[in-house]
C-alpha cells in the first residue's frame, strides 16, 4: 500500500515535471504574448499579489462561487430526490432538466446580463445554471441505487417512513450527492470565470479579460494559474473530506 | 398466532408459480415448507407478509400482530453496527431503556457480544446472519417467516445456528414458517413438514414430527426414517 502510493506520487511528479518543460520550450519558441513563459507568469502573479489585486479579485470570486455552489448543491440535491421518490415529479421536470443541461451556457450569460446587469448576479446564476442540473442528476441516480431489499426490509419490520427515509436513503445516497458536488465545484470555477469575463468589472474572470485586453497575456496565464489552484484546493480541502465522511462504508 | 392459506394461486406474467396451495400453521408452531430451488417458496413468505397479494385464494390470521422476516439474505444496513442494525427495528416504539436491554439481551444470546459495535463488513456471512436472526426475534414478532435463512452456510454452522434458532424459540415461542430446501434442516425444525411440487407448485403432503425439537439428533432412526419419506415425497412426480 505505501509502495503503490510512493510510486503514484513519483509518477505524479514527474507528469508535472514534464508539463513544466514542455511549457518552458513552447514559450521559448513562440512570443510571450502568444505563450509567456513560466518565470513571465510567476512575476505577474508576484506584481498582482503586490498590488492587493489578486486577493481582491480572489475573494470575490471564492465568494460567487460558494453562493452558486450552495445554492446548487442544495436545490439541485432536494429537486433529485423528490424527483428520485416520486415518478410522477421526475417525469414531469426531466424535459426541463435535460433543456437545461443542453443549453449553451453563453446564452444564459447573455440573458442574464440583461436582466441582472454586470456583477454577483449574472456569476451566481450562470454557476447555479450550469451546475445544478448536474447535481439533479446525480442524485437522482443515487435514489435509483438505494437496495430495494433494504427498503423491503425495514416495511416489513413496519418502520416508519421518516425512519426509512432518514436512516436507509439519505446513507445510500450521500455518496451520489458527494460525487455530484466533485463534479459541480469543478464547474462552479470555470462557469465563474467565464460570467465574470462578460458579465462583472470585478473578480478573477473579469481579470482575465482585462488582461486580454491589454495584451497582458502572462497575466491571464497567472489568473488561470490561481483558479486551477482554487479547484484543487476546493476539491482536497472540502470535498474529499467530506466524501471519505459519507462513504467509508463502501 | 395461527395461519391458514387456502386455495392459493399467483402467477408472473405467463408463468403460473402457485398453483391451489393449500396449508396451515397452528400457534406456536414450527412449518417448514420443504420445496425444489425456483418452486416459488419466497413467493409463499412475500404472500403471507403482505408484500404481494395472491390472484386467488386467501391468507387469514387468527389475530391482528406482528410480522418478522429473516430474508435469504441477512439485509443489514452497512453504514449501521450490529447494535443499531437490531435497535432500527425496535427503536420506534420501544423506551430507551427497554431497547438496550432487549438489544444487548439478544447480542448476548447470539454470541456476539465481541462484535455489538462491528460494521457488517467485518462480519463473516454466519454472523451475519445471526444478526439477522437477533434482529426478528427483538422485534417479537407473532408470527415470523425465515427464507431459507442457512442456505449460504456451512454445515457445522449450519447446525450451530439451527441450535441457536430452537434456543431462542423456546426462550420466546412464536409461530414460525421455515422456507428450505434442505431436508437435514426440515427435520431438525420442524413440527410439520409440507413438501411442494415444482412449478406451478401446489403441496404434495405434509409430514408431522412427533419428537421434540430437543430431543432430536441428525443420526436417530426415527429421523432418518421420516427424512427418506421427505426425499421421496420431493422425488416423486
Ligand atoms: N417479482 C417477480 N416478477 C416476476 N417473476 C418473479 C418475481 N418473483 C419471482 N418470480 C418468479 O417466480 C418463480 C418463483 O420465485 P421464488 O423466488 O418465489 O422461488 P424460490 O423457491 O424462492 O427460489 P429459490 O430457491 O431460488 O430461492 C421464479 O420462476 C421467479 O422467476
Ligand atoms: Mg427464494
Amino acid at each position: 500500500m505505501s509502495n503503490f502510493s510512493i510510486r503514484n506520487n513519483f509518477r505524479w511528479i514527474i507528469s508535472v515535471i514534464c508539463g513544466l518543460i514542455l511549457w518552458n520550450v513552447l514559450s521559448m519558441i513562440y512570443l510571450e504574448y502568444v505563450i509567456p513563459s513560466p518565470e513571465a507568469t510567476i512575476k505577474a502573479l508576484l506584481s498582482l499579489i503586490a498590488s492587493g489585486q489578486l486577493f481582491y479579485f480572489a475573494r470575490i470570486t471564492i465568494g460567487r462561487a460558494m453562493a452558486g455552489f450552495s445554492l446548487s448543491f442544495f436545490i439541485g440535491g432536494s429537486m433529485g430526490l423528490i424527483m428520485g421518490l416520486n415518478d410522477k415529479v421526475h417525469d414531469f421536470l426531466r424535459p426541463w432538466v435535460t433543456f437545461l443541461q443542453v443549453s449553451p451556457t453563453i446564452s444564459w450569460l447573455l440573458i442574464a446580463m440583461i436582466w441582472f446587469g454586470l456583477g454577483d448576479g449574472v456569476a451566481v446564476f450562470i454557476i447555479f445554471i450550469a451546475t445544478f442540473p448536474v447535481m439533479i442528476i446525480n442524485t437522482i441516480e443515487g435514489v435509483r441505487q438505494v437496495d430495494p431489499n433494504l427498503v423491503q426490509m425495514a416495511q416489513t419490520f413496519e418502520v416508519p417512513r421518516s425512519c426509512l427515509i432518514r436512516e436507509i436513503y439519505i446513507p445510500s445516497i450521500l455518496p451520489y450527492i458527494m460525487a455530484g458536488a466533485s463534479i459541480i465545484m469543478g464547474m462552479t470555477w470555470k462557469a465563474v470565470a467565464m460570467a465574470e469575463v462578460l458579465g462583472a468589472t470585478t473578480g478573477i474572470g473579469a481579470g482575465m479579460s482585462w488582461g486580454r485586453v491589454n495584451l497582458e497575456t502572462p497575466e491571464v496565464f497567472a489568473w488561470t494559474l490561481l483558479l486551477v489552484t482554487l479547484g484543487f484546493v476546493s476539491e482536497w480541502l472540502l470535498i474529499r473530506p467530506l466524501q471519505a465522511k459519507f462513504s467509508w462504508w463502501k | 398466532m395461527d395461519l391458514q392459506v387456502e386455495n392459493v394461486a399467483k402467477s408472473w406474467g405467463e408463468i403460473q408459480v402457485l398453483y391451489d396451495l393449500n396449508f396451515s400453521l397452528g400457534e406456536n408452531e414450527i412449518l417448514c415448507i420443504l420445496g425444489p430451488s425456483g418452486c416459488g417458496k419466497t413467493t409463499i413468505l412475500n404472500l403471507i407478509s403482505g408484500i404481494i397479494r395472491p390472484d386467488a385464494g386467501s391468507v387469514r390470521f387468527s389475530c391482528e400482530g406482528k410480522t418478522g422476516y429473516v430474508f435469504q439474505e441477512p439485509r443489514l444496513l452497512p453504514w449501521k453496527t450490529v447494535y443499531d442494525n437490531i435497535a432500527f427495528v425496535l427503536k420506534h416504539w420501544m423506551s430507551q431503556d427497554e431497547l438496550d436491554k432487549t438489544v444487548k439481551g439478544y447480542i448476548e444470546m447470539m454470541e456476539l457480544n465481541q462484535f455489538k459495535d462491528a460494521y457488517p463488513r467485518q462480519l463473516s456471512g454466519g454472523m451475519k446472519q445471526r444478526v439477522s436472526l437477533a434482529r426478528a426475534f427483538a422485534y417479537n414478532p407473532d408470527l415470523l417467516l425465515m427464507d431459507e435463512p442457512f442456505k449460504s452456510l456451512d454445515l457445522t454452522l449450519r447446525f450451530s445456528l439451527i441450535k441457536l434458532l430452537l434456543k431462542l424459540w423456546r426462550s420466546q415461542p412464536k409461530s414460525i414458517v421455515f422456507v428450505t430446501h434442505e431436508v437435514s434442516e426440515a427435520i431438525l425444525l420442524g413440527d410439520r413438514v409440507c413438501v411442494l411440487s415444482s412449478k406451478p407448485t401446489y403441496v404434495k403432503d405434509c409430514i408431522s414430527i412427533d419428537i421434540h425439537q430437543e430431543e432430536r439428533e441428525i443420526s436417530d432412526p426415527r429421523l432418518l426414517m421420516i427424512e427418506g419419506k421427505l426425499y421421496k415425497l420431493l422425488a416423486e412426480e
